[in-house]
């Protein structure tokens, strides 16, 4: 049997992990397939993978849209702060029926990255943390210095709201904020677990101001040499997994907060309409800036 | 033949029949995805990967700051001041040696630059003095080590970044093995000296050693600079090796005098081809990398360890022996790269702490400099005291004996090596 | 042959100077616009890695010319053929490997036409491209070394002694 490489950044527990474990199940069982799964990240980071699979070394990936963005910049969309109101739209958006899914598949396809986008799942809320005090408001980020990509999107928002940006690698940011460099960034909530950032920076902030949108996309070199029955087969997989990836996010994100108070985290909730507001101005802008002006009403009318 | 093994038996091959290592690297990869029937273009994606990394800049800073202090006089007067405080005691020339790779070690994250610039003074120096010239290659090399491990040290700041471990706590864990590792040498020295009977020379005098210590002084405080600009938050591991080299060249060029700005682009352009050695290496074994994740070795050595022990000293070990050897063929920092994922699962798995970890196998590592084939700083000894390299190895070898028992004597007794970090800074090691 | 390589050699070295210049300059500002402007930076460590990377492939190329990559030496230098044999065997390993930097590296910088960096949305293709500029380069050099090696062994005068850069 052939073997399918799906490469993902992450270790387990995450729900991409999750939907990778349900991707290797379904595959393995409905087509003559294996299927390997490198996490951590040890295929390299998300745009080497991408390099990779144009190559044709790896066949599937599974990771955060906007670490694709490179590639088709689109994605950058959806670092929009707030654009899903709830997980109900994040769910409607990322069916395979959506006008979002249909839309992306192909810019991907006409990105002409050797990619197919096989399905949209997400990957955890993301929940801003601190080291230096509760967070409530937005008011409270002024003049603090926090860590943000290297995307101008991300620092033209916090930046916003008053936060004196640096972009710092994520695997600098644990020394980062435990010395002081900077004592605020934004993560998902298995990130901040994981790498174990409540140790340094103990105050988190149920801001919710992303749902990660994440994505499974094939080699085209591969994809393009599969029979009829297999794209049926893996694609069906995808869409599950997707589903279950979505789920696994949100069950995880659960538990993990539940479980901050434990470990010394002091959860704050945060006065939502204030930095929902102070995200919207950015909304239409960016819609314009990458000509999603479209894309940016059809995601409110499903509000 | 399995690919693991045209891997690993073609890159030995290579590196015996001359080639150059980091094509020896590449070469053996080639090979190997030749074997695989996957496209080449990997290679050069995987080259571009490995140093497309913000942690690895602090290299071309560091190897600038050495090479600053040679040009600018500072190395001379860390030599005054050595001579001036332990010259006088019987092998006083190897304590000297030892002496100042310990302060260069304090200002440089690297043995190489410290084998390079001392030894060029201090080998022909102890030849003539009377010290067989074997030993005296064999202790400029193997003090030299000090460099990775009294902070700063490259690899440390390497090790943290991509680990996820504080860089200040690994740090504060280098002061105690390094002292103890120069304590050795120089005891070691002692002991040499009498044996052939060498005579103390020159007397001690305190007013001597108060005036070349004023002269030294100022390069003295880079490393207060730096340990305190990361343990603030001015900047993070990586920056403050950026602000090292600022500090560098306004010694040398305002307050000693001693680099002119007309020197400088020589400078700058020398460090390039000094840093792109080993980061043309880093890039190639990025490959190497690659490929052994891409085969499934690193999960299987991981298994294999912890399949023969689970015990904590058990495991330390083992992966300590294993990184011994590995470090005879690869440059400390391409070892950390490729086997990092592995070492932390495997310390996960026995409970091991980060930091202690961090250091055991940044202290194994910084061995492979001393032990051939590919020990850097043994290289360099060997080519400056004319000797070959396995009378080199056998003059070596104690030395290699004492860092060993120093390592595994932190392995058994954590407290040793972790006593600093755990008070000045408890919270890098989370909730224990 | 060696005048055209003299040219080249000069021309990488100043230029990975001020690569290395300016990328120093980057951090700094970085700590210093952090710290005393309070203001916010986003392309400074991209800006320093791509300097980075070209310096490092064009110090890699000059360090042929200049033969000072890391060999490990078994043999003892009295067995001169044996080593100029070696040697010429060492340079001639080299040839696959800067094979596939030009041709691959040349294909990645294709590829990386579509891929942008992430924020200053430059295409990484101008820095891919130091892979094959400095693949070229080495085809240049290694042409010099391989020269003077067969002369060498012809000659059977002892190899320099290859004085490392460190
Ligand atoms: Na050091
Ligand atoms: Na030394």
């Amino acid at each position: 049997a052939e073997t399918l490489r799906v490469a993902t950044v992450v270790s387990a527990p995450h729900p991409w992990i999750d939907a990778a474990e349900m991707f290797k199940e379904e595959v393995e069982a409905n087509t003559d397939f294996t299927v390997e799964i490198f996490p951590g990240g040890q295929l390299g980071n998300d745009a080497t993978v991408v390099d990779e699979m144009r190559i044709g070394t790896v066949d599937v990936m599974i990771g955060g849209v906007q670490n694709i963005a490179p590639f088709v910049r689109e994605f950058e969309f959806f670092s929009l702060n707030y654009l899903f109101g709830n997980m109900d739209v994040f769910r409607a958006a990322t069916e395979p029926d959506s006008e979002i899914f249909t839309f992306y598949t192909q810019q991907v396809a006409d990105a002409d990255v050797g990619l197919k986008l096989l399905a949209l799942t997400g990957g955890g809320t993301r929940n801003l943390s601190t080291s230096s005090g509760p967070v409530t408001h937005p008011d409270d980020l002024d003049g603090v210095r926090m860590r943000v990509t290297g995307s101008s999107l991300d620092a033209r928002t916090w930046g916003a709201v008053g936060a004196v940006t640096t972009s710092l690698p994520w695997t600098e940011l644990y020394t980062g904020v435990q010395t002081g460099v900077v004592s605020a960034f934004e993560s998902t909530i298995s990130g901040y677990v994981g790498s174990r950032l409540y140790e340094v920076a103990p105050y988190h902030a149920k801001t919710e101001h992303q749902i990660m949108m994440s994505h499974i996309s094939m080699a085209t070199l591969r994809y393009d040499r599969l029979s009829d029955a297999d794209r049926t087969a893996i694609e069906t997989a995808a869409l599950n997994a997707a589903r279950h990836g979505t789920d696994m996010g949100v069950q995880y994100d659960g538990e993990l907060i539940e479980q901050l108070g434990e470990r010394g985290v002091t959860v704050t909730e945060v006065d939502k309409d204030a930095f929902i507001e102070a995200a919207a101005p950015l909304h239409e802008e960016y819609a314009e800036t990458l000509g999603l002006t479209n894309l940016l009403e059809t995601v409110r009318s499903m509000h | 033949m399995p690919p693991v093994l045209t891997l690993i038996l073609s890159f030995l091959l290579f590196i015996a029949l001359r080639v150059p290592i980091a094509f020896a690297i590449g070469l053996a990869s080639i090979v190997t995805i030749f074997q695989l029937g996957i496209p080449l273009t990997s290679v050069v994606t995987q080259m571009f990967a490995s140093i497309n990394s913000f942690p690895l800049l602090a290299v071309p800073f560091f190897l600038l700051l050495g090479r600053l202090m040679n040009d600018g006089g500072i190395t001379d007067r860390l030599l005054k001041f050595a001579d001036a405080s332990v010259g006088h005691i019987r092998g006083g020339l190897g304590h000297i040696n030892v002496m100042v790779s310990m302060m260069f070690a304090s200002l440089s994250g690297s043995g190489a630059a410290d084998t390079a610039s001392v030894g060029a003074v201090m080998i022909p120096a102890m030849k003539k003095a009377g010290y067989p010239a074997p030993f005296s290659v064999a202790l400029t090399a193997a003090s030299s080590v000090l460099g990775g491990i009294i902070p700063p040290s490259i690899l440390m700041v390497i090790y943290g970044a991509f680990g996820n471990v504080s860089v200040g706590a690994l740090f504060l864990g280098g002061i105690v093995p390094g002292l103890l590792v120069a304590a050795s040498q120089m005891g070691y020295t002692y002991y040499v000296a009498r044996k052939i009977g060498l005579r103390p020379e020159g007397s001690f005098s305190l007013c001597s050693m108060g005036r070349t210590g004023l002269v030294a002084m100022p390069p003295m405080i880079l490393p207060i600079i730096i340990l305190g600009g990361i343990t603030t938050g001015v900047f993070t591991a990586t920056e403050a090796a950026a602000i090292a080299v600022i500090i560098g060249l306004l010694l040398a060029m305002v307050f000693y005098r001693t680099i002119g700005i007309f020197a400088l682009p020589k400078i700058l352009s020398d460090s390039v081809i000094a840093y792109s050695l080993p980061m043309f290496a880093v890039a190639s074994a990025g490959i190497m990398g690659w490929l052994i994740a891409y085969l499934g070795i690193a999960r299987d050595v991981a298994e294999f360890i912890t399949s023969v022990t689970d015990t904590r000293i058990g495991l330390m070990l083992m992966v300590g022996f294993f990184l011994l050897i590995v470090g005879t063929v690869l440059s400390p920092v391409t070892a950390v790269i490729i086997f990092l994922p592995i070492i932390q699962s495997i310390a996960n798995s026995g409970g091991i702490d980060q930091v202690h970890m961090g250091l055991i196998v940044v202290l194994t590592l910084t061995l492979g400099l001393i032990t051939p084939p590919y020990g850097i700083c043994l290289l360099i000894a060997t080519q400056i005291g004319e000797i070959s390299m396995p009378r080199a190895f056998v003059a070596v070898l104690p030395m290699i004996a004492m860092v060993i028992a120093i390592i595994a004597a932190g392995v058994v007794w954590p407290a040793l090596f972790l006593t600093l970090p755990w008070t000045l800074m408890p919270e890098a090691f989370g909730f224990r | 042959m060696r005048l055209l390589n003299d040219i080249v050699e000069r021309a990488f070295m100043v230029v990975a100077g001020s690569l290395f210049a300016i990328f120093i300059a980057c951090i700094f500002y970085q700590v210093i616009a952090r710290n005393y402007l309070r203001i916010s930076v986003g392309w400074t460590d991209e800006v320093a890695l791509m300097c980075f990377v070209w310096s490092v492939f064009l110090g890699a190329a000059v360090a042929v010319r200049r033969q000072v990559h890391y060999v490990v030496d078994i043999l003892p230098a009295r067995f001169v053929t044996a080593t100029n044999t070696l040697k010429l065997f060492g340079t001639l390993a080299c040839i696959p490997v800067i094979y596939v930097l030009v041709v691959h590296g040349y294909t990645y910088t294709g590829m990386g036409w579509r891929r942008l960096s992430v924020s200053l949305g430059l295409p990484l293709a101008y820095v891919f491209a130091a892979i094959p500029v400095a693949g070229v380069a080495m085809v240049l050099f290694l042409a010099e070394v391989i020269g003077d090696d067969i002369r060498r062994l012809r000659a059977g005068t002892p190899p320099p002694p290859s004085d490392e850069v460190v």
